[in-house]
């Protein structure tokens, strides 16, 4: 900021390149590059199977996706303050068992309950990984490696492995039903992402959070509470797994114990393709969108071909890669 | 610090007391196997004592309801025959499987029963355990490419229960169709098996065309978006085969969703109470019962006969059985 400030001539230029239209501006093919590599990929998908481009199964894609997305969404938070959270699976899987239990036939409670409850469960490990690694200075990987084992434990001692089954048909709605012709699951997505952007973009909060994972100390001294933020992240983070959980026990009409097993391993793949740096500091809401967009659209175009799922895992390894290397490569050249 | 030290050592302690009620024997194995070794070499032609009333009930994992049903057979069948059967639980990881293997024989176990994560890469735990200690180990479910070295193999017949089903499908169908696979996880043997059984039936009826081939991985969660996607692919299904009940269930909840229900045939496999249930009420036409009872009876049988010096079969198959509305309430009349 300073700095900045030191050098006016700078800052009037830096104003008069913000008046040529952005999509004439050198930078638009660089920030919106992951956007135009989902564009090529659907277009590569329409012209393999004619199927792939009809309604029915765009919306599927979205629907699809917003699990992960969800998941996504709150790694994008974790990780633009520097930190990661490997236990959102395992989070996800106690949440679904808790939100499962409480809503069969037998327990009989109401859907609201379940989502307090799934939410509250995600919410409680979130405390438990932020207070871990704010406070007591665990390293954000090893806390929630931890997490991860001991929650997918709590997950299959809670039934001693039994699936639940038999849930109430409102429950049941929650994930299946179909508003405005849309499935249920992309407004649960779309309002999070909607939320995360207003969280980053729009308020101070989302300040601090780029301030911390940007550069810690600095942030200290101008005043930020770097454990608290990174305490509330962490929160967030484990009610949106929570929330997941919930809406996994919807959507498949059951609670699993094994439920999210290398879910965080999608959600960190979508987070790093839409260009959120494992370093912390630099990324985007939207760019993780679409980095889910690209990982959904890869697994349901290659499922409606008929490919077999080894060959999706290397395809999604090949596209991890390439995505990151655009993003070093747009950084190198913005240094230089 | 060393007051948190202390503690935090106390704690752990504590903690692993409570959770590990047996974690006093390890303390008497170290001396004992030595000594009761070379006693039961002596008396040559008596018969093989067991060292303990110990059997070890090696999973493969225990992650669904099958193998949830198989740990409880296990203790169940293994306490009428006055066994106290620990359960071990690997995870499906294979090297998890092995050191579990090798603490259970260590622990002085009268009988290792094993469902092998993996066919190969058991051959040298195994060479191990049968050359130092004289209890029986019996494959169970999965066999191994070791298995010239041990007691006895006993499984259900899982590429007949392949065949059964896609037999059904095709009289379902009269002959005539196109249907969808779902796999468990690609790779393993039990997926393999059950599509070989499959694919030995399908060449008969040229009329039937498997459009689809996809892993679910076993899953509820995996199963969902692949038949979802499946029905968006614009292509005819008139049946969903599904190698086993936990991804049927997924499919069901997909085919209610899109009212296609009856419409598109679902078949599982291993009869599961929730399968059953579906069987029931239609929304599944049919299962398959793999019946882990008669396997762990069958593997007990073996090793009482083991132990009491009379002759008992190597290989046991078990064949499965066709489970269909018809039937069911004759197999399950307690459902």
């Amino acid at each position: 900021m300073q700095n900045l400030a030191k050098d006016p001539t700078e800052a009037n230029i830096e104003q008069k390149k913000e008046k040529i239209p952005f999509y004439k501006s050198a930078n638009f093919w660089k920030s919106t590059g992951i956007f135009w590599a989902l564009v090529i990929l659907v277009i590569i998908m329409a012209f393999s199977q004619p199927a792939f481009l009809t309604k029915p199964n765009l919306i599927n894609i979205l629907k699809q996706a917003s699990i992960t997305g969800v998941l996504a969404i709150g790694l994008t938070l974790v990780l633009l303050t520097g930190g990661i959270d490997l236990s959102v699976g395992s989070v996800l899987g106690v949440a679904c068992m808790a939100a499962a239990y409480l809503t069969t036939e037998e327990q009989g409670f109401p859907v609201y309950v379940a989502f307090v409850a799934g939410i509250g469960v995600g919410a409680i490990f979130g405390l438990i990984n932020g207070i871990g690694i704010a406070y007591i200075k665990f390293a954000p990987f090893i806390m929630t490696m931890a997490t991860l084992s001991a929650a997918r434990g709590i997950a299959l001692v809670s039934t001693n492995n039994r699936p639940i089954f038999n849930l109430s048909r409102e429950f049941i709605n929650v994930s299946n039903s179909i508003y405005f012709g849309l499935p249920s699951l992309i407004f649960f997505f779309l309002g999070v992402s909607i939320l995360a952007y207003i969280l980053t973009r729009k308020t101070v909060f989302g300040k601090w959070i780029y301030a911390v994972g940007g550069n810690q100390i600095a942030a200290k001294y101008s005043g930020i509470n770097v454990e608290k933020v990174k305490m509330i992240i962490y929160m967030i983070m484990g009610s949106l797994s929570g929330l997941t959980g919930v809406l996994m026990a919807s959507r498949i009409t059951s609670g699993n114990p094994t439920v999210g097993e290398g879910y965080e391993l999608d959600a960190i793949a979508a987070c790093v393709i839409g260009g959120v740096s494992m370093a912390g500091g630099a990324g985007s809401v939207i760019g993780t969108v679409i980095g889910v967009l690209i990982l959904g659209v890869i697994s349901n175009g290659f499922d409606i071909l008929g490919i077999s799922s080894n060959y999706q895992k290397i395809m999604k390894g090949l596209v991890i890669l390439l995505a990151v290397f655009i993003d070093i490569r747009s950084r190198s050249r913005k240094n230089n | 610090m060393k007051k948190y030290f202390v503690i935090s050592v106390l704690v752990l302690m504590g903690l692993i007391a409570a959770c590990a009620p047996t974690a006093a024997v390890p303390a008497e194995v170290e001396e004992a196997p030595a000594a009761e070794e070379p006693e039961a070499a002596s008396e040559e032609s008596a018969l093989p004592e067991p060292p303990s009333k110990k059997v070890a009930w090696v999973a493969s994992n225990i992650a669904n309801e099958f193998t949830t049903g198989m740990a409880a057979n296990a203790e169940s069948i293994g306490a009428d025959h006055g066994w106290e059967v620990t359960v071990f639980n690997p995870d499906s990881d294979l090297s998890k499987q092995i050191s579990q293997i090798e603490n259970a024989a260590s622990q002085e176990f009268a009988a290792l029963i094993i469902d092998p994560v993996a066919f190969d890469g058991m051959t040298a735990v195994l060479e191990d355990v049968t050359s130092n200690y004289d209890i029986p180990v019996i494959t169970l479910h999965g066999s191994c490419s070791a298995q010239d070295l041990l007691t006895a193999f006993v499984a259900i017949d899982i590429q007949q229960g392949g065949v059964l089903k896609m037999e059904q499908v095709a009289k379902d169908l009269e002959g005539k169709g196109d249907i969808a696979i779902m796999t468990g996880t690609e790779g393993q043997t039990t997926a393999i098996f059950i599509t070989d059984g499959y694919n030995e039936v399908l060449p008969d009826y040229p009329d039937i065309n498997v459009v689809f081939q996809g892993a679910g991985n076993w899953n509820a969660d995996d199963a969902t978006p692949l038949a979802e996607n499946w029905l968006s692919s614009g292509k005819n299904l008139d049946a969903i085969v599904c190698n086993n009940d936990g991804m049927a269930l997924g499919v069901r909840a997909v085919l209610q969703a899109a009212g296609l229900t009856g419409q598109i045939k679902l078949y599982g496999l291993d009869a599961t109470p929730e399968g059953r249930k579906a069987v029931r009420d239609g929304s599944m036409d049919a299962s398959i019962w793999v019946d882990s009872y008669a396997e762990f009876a069958a593997a007990f049988d073996i090793i009482d006969a083991f132990y009491a010096g009379e002759s008992f079969e190597k290989e046991v198959m078990i064949s499965p059985t066709l489970v269909t509305k018809d039937n069911i309430d004759e197999l399950f009349p307690d459902d």
